[in-house]
């Protein structure tokens, strides 16, 4: 019933007010403009503290909303849903616009076919940055079913009221699917009012996920659950080498097994597609792969490409001069080198897609991030314009960054419809989902201070990481590397240093390496996190200051109202934590804060050794996204975080040996149990004053590994500067 | 051979099938039962757990010839419907636990089999039990989730109990 084309036919009075500049990265087009060198910095700078766009350039209601048989009010959303509770987020702000339970809202995934959205889903943007657009458009909407019943009913419009599907004034009533077959006669309002904080009635409410009961009864359709009509069953093998190359295949055993269909051979990889998918499973392994290895890259030369001053960088940050105060204080001075490991995705629903190719058309139901670049890809893979493509997409398994830039997996999976004629699932398996992965990269952070003894302060603070890309070489824009210098928006989001030091000094440098790298939660935020705040421990623990001290000692000046944010969060954590009460024997205790895109996180970790290994017992964790849209969702999402924090500080992690990642299922690859969850405490506060709300998907993240590491060391002495943790 | 057993409280009978077919994808492609996951095929995760005779069995590595003349339970048959919930459905619900989902069909699968063993677990019991694998993060929610769903058993105890195994 919404048609987006009709829409444009007869075109819309308010057009100007629902479509936004979709401000993505920064603006590719800003930055082509101003160019390199300094204005790098400052593009650095803006992008570390602005607000997150949604990357949603069109807000009509007609995009959005659709209304059902059950006169049910169907939001179609422009962000997936991977698990952090978007389209319950999304349903509790267009109910409070629309003023109606939100019981009487469901939320479906938007495809291509939904609002065009440049930004995908991440960087945990999406609710913070709906925020006000999506309620003005449910306002309006509000406005325009208020005004159609009024018209149709021949009542007043102040009296009209929408009730279970209703809509009227006492006895005058009718439903809404009924009134919403003139939908496209619907005249959008001039002004619409959207609510201020204080008149919420379901925003601020620690609501039940909307999609918990169809997930708890096993009936909520994922990518892999889907289908269509004679779809095949496909399977592909890539260069398990980081450099390979196929040379050349003998499929005769595989063709002559029962099932198969076909042997596809392309240029990097080899398929088969079969009736079933233990068939083509069965088939793949039978296939006889040359592969010309290329270079044999090891873990340890991997690792020493990341050295500092070796390629081009940038510098995001520099306050008077740190390197030289750092140098000429050699007594008060501190140098160390952090390191994190290359990491994997793990997410619980392997990467798929379900690929029809017609002679000018595409269907294809994927499980991505972002659908939009799936799009961008296959129209620049085929030749095939966007409106000759059907993209659904579907409640996603998880995705934690692993999903954002997969975008061969639907193209491969085209090539195998291809060459069959007929629809193909393409579902990668775990061991595949290991090994030919997007990791998260290693990378060094080189910090230095130089600190006064006699007067407790830091008087210089150095922060330069040398890292894997996560972004540039991933787009689908070439020469972004050349141009930016380095991946300061990923990467190196979080090298910026927040604490009131007079000299200060941040730098991101990108290494070049054969290694598939990507976003991972927290981006930056992780290495960086990990860096700056076990660094910050080092220092406290030099000059004999309470780490909580140090950081209330440094809270920047020049921001009052981050300055405000952060000590309110650093007090209440060292009262919820108990900090300053005595500890159990054997018992480690650490903290640390972080601030992701204005969302404060601070962390207490306590530690034990338990059978020879680190255990997390008890975590304390106080966030601050200035607005909570729900509270219950935001706790589920710091919970999250603690708990891939703990597992990612404590066990994970990637290698390389041969040119081939050693990883292969989650024997080798070892994530948190259960058995691994310590006793968790949350607390959420909010800014009053505040006008939107801040991230909370990845914010959590970033205390983590460094307050483990600090409890560490306070238990056993050992400061640990490489992650994972290392058995004790 | 054709594969006969019973799912849910139905009949499968002479099913032509591999008999050496992960009862994962019998379950999901012959069957259309889709609420049970593949993730690791290696049994190592749990997202494919179901009961076979009362077992608690991680199908993607269970042949089907191995469920000849069982009954097979899935997440589909756990409870009845939806307003006749098994406590483990009923619990999770009201602990709110799940994120992305996947993975939960396979704990609760377990969590249902873990209380019929012991039906009041310790915190550590769970943790010793529960081995599943989920990257949410919904391990703190389970843990509250199995001791909720273990009250709500222990005071039905005087009503009858529906036949799930």
């Amino acid at each position: 019933m919404s048609n987006t084309e009709n829409t444009k036919k007869k075109g819309f009075s308010r057009r100007k007010f629902f479509k936004r500049t979709g401000i993505v990265l920064g603006g590719t087009a800003v930055l082509l403009y101003f160019g390199r060198h300094r204005i790098r910095r400052s593009i650095a700078g803006m992008a570390a503290s602005m607000d997150s766009p949604s990357g949603v350039t069109d807000f009509s209601p007609k995009i959005w909303f659709d209304i059902n048989a059950d006169n049910k009010i169907i939001v179609r959303s422009s962000k997936e849903e991977i698990g952090q509770g978007t389209f319950t987020g999304i349903a509790m702000l267009v109910a409070e616009e629309l003023e109606i339970p939100i019981t009487d809202v469901d939320v479906v995934p938007g495809g291509l076919a939904g609002p065009p959205d440049m930004a995908g889903t991440g960087g945990s943007m999406s609710l913070g940055a709906l925020y006000i657009p999506l309620r003005e458009t449910a306002a309006t909407m509000r406005e325009m079913i208020k005004n159609a019943a009024a018209a149709k009913l021949n009542i007043d419009v102040n009296t009209v009221k929408l009730n279970k599907g209703f809509i009227g004034s006492g006895s005058k009533t009718i439903a809404l699917s009924e009134l919403a077959q003139n939908w496209n006669d619907w005249k959008i309002p001039k002004e619409v009012k959207i609510k201020k904080r204080s008149e919420f009635k379901i925003i601020g409410q620690p609501l039940p996920r909307i999609d918990l009961i169809p997930k708890v009864m096993g009936k909520t359709p994922f990518c892999i659950d889907k289908s269509m009509p004679e779809m095949l069953c496909g399977a592909i093998l890539r260069s398990p080498y980081l450099e390979g190359k196929l040379l050349s295949v003998d499929a005769s055993e595989a063709e002559k097994m029962k099932g198969v269909v076909k042997v596809v051979q392309e240029k990097d990889w080899v398929g088969v597609v079969a009736e079933k998918r233990y068939q083509a499973e069965m088939a793949l392994k039978k296939l006889k792969v040359e592969w010309d290895q290329g270079k044999m890259w090891q873990q340890e030369e991997l690792e020493a490409l990341h050295e500092e001053g070796k390629v081009v960088g940038v510098t995001v940050q520099k306050d008077g001069k740190a390197d030289a105060v750092i140098e000429d204080n050699k007594t008060n001075a501190l140098n160390a080198t952090y390191e994190v490991q290359y990491l994997a995705h793990g997410q619980m629903e392997p990467i798929g897609t379900i690929a029809h190719f017609q002679e000018d058309k595409i269907h294809i139901i994927a499980s991505t991030q972002a659908v939009d670049h799936v799009a961008n890809a296959l129209k620049s893979e085929f030749g095939i314009s966007k409106k000759k493509m059907t993209i659904e997409t579907s409640f996603v398994g998880g995705g934690f960054g692993g999903r954002h830039y997969v975008f061969h997996l639907p193209i491969d999976a085209l090539y195998l419809s291809k060459a069959v004629g007929k629809p193909v699932h393409l579902l990668r398996t775990r061991e595949e989902e290991f090994q030919a992965a997007y990791v998260r990269p290693y990378g060094r952070n080189f910090m230095g201070a130089a600190i006064n003894p006699e007067t407790k302060r830091i008087e210089a603070l150095r922060n330069v990481q040398v890292s894997g890309d996560m972004n540039l070489k991933n787009l689908p824009v070439p020469g972004l590397m050349t141009l930016l210098g380095a991946d300061f928006l990923g990467t190196g989001h979080g090298v910026h240093i927040e604490y009131e030091i007079p000299n200060r000094f941040g730098r991101i440098e990108n290494v070049e390496t054969p290694v598939n790298t990507s976003i991972w939660r927290g981006v930056g935020c992780v290495p960086n996190g990990f860096a700056r705040e076990s660094f910050m421990d080092e220092i406290a623990r030099k000059i004999s200051i309470d780490p909580f001290d140090l950081r209330l000692e440094h809270l920047t000046n020049g921001d009052d109202i981050m300055q405000k944010r952060m000590s309110r969060a650093l007090l209440s954590l060292r009262q919820e934590s108990a900090w300053d009460s005595p500890k159990e024997d054997g018992v480690g205790r650490g903290m640390a804060i972080f601030v992701d895109r204005k969302t404060i996180a601070a962390m207490v970790a306590e530690i034990k050794i338990v059978d020879g290994l680190y255990k997390v017992t008890k975590v304390t964790q106080v966030i601050n996204p200035a607005i909570a849209i729900n509270p219950e969702s935001i706790r589920k999402q710091a919970e999250g975080c603690i708990m891939m924090g703990i597992s990612s500080s404590l066990t994970e992690e990637v290698t390389i040996k041969d040119s081939q990642i050693q990883q292969s299922n989650y024997h080798n690859y070892k994530m948190a149990y259960v058995a691994d969850t310590p006793e968790i405490k949350i607390v959420i506060q909010e800014d009053e004053a505040a006008e939107r709300p801040y991230g909370v998907g990845e914010p959590p993240i970033a205390p983590v590994a460094p307050s483990i590491g600090n409890a560490i060391f306070d238990l056993t002495g050992k400061r640990l500067r490489r992650l994972p943790f290392a058995k004790v | 051979m054709p594969a006969n057993f019973k799912i849910n409280g139905r009949s499968v009978e002479n099913l032509d099938i591999d008999p050496m077919t992960p009862l994962l994808w019998v379950i999901r492609d012959e069957l259309n039962l889709k609420g049970t996951k593949y993730s690791c095929g290696k049994s190592l995760c749990g997202a494919c757990s179901v009961h076979v005779d009362g077992e608690l069995v991680r199908s993607c590595s269970f042949p089907v010839n191995l469920a000849e003349g069982s009954e097979v339970t899935t997440i589909e048959g756990l409870s009845p419907d939806e307003a006749a919930l098994h406590p483990v459905q009923q619990a999770w619900i009201e602990e709110n636990v799940l994120q992305c989902g996947y993975c939960q069909p396979g704990f609760m699968m377990a969590a249902a089999k873990l209380l019929e063993r012991i039906p009041n677990p310790t915190d550590q019991e769970i943790k010793d039990s529960i081995t599943n694998i989920c990257r949410c993060g919904t391990q703190p929610r389970i843990i509250k989730a199995i001791k909720r769903a273990a009250q709500l058993n222990l005071s039905q105890e005087t009503t009858p109990k529906t036949n799930i195994r």
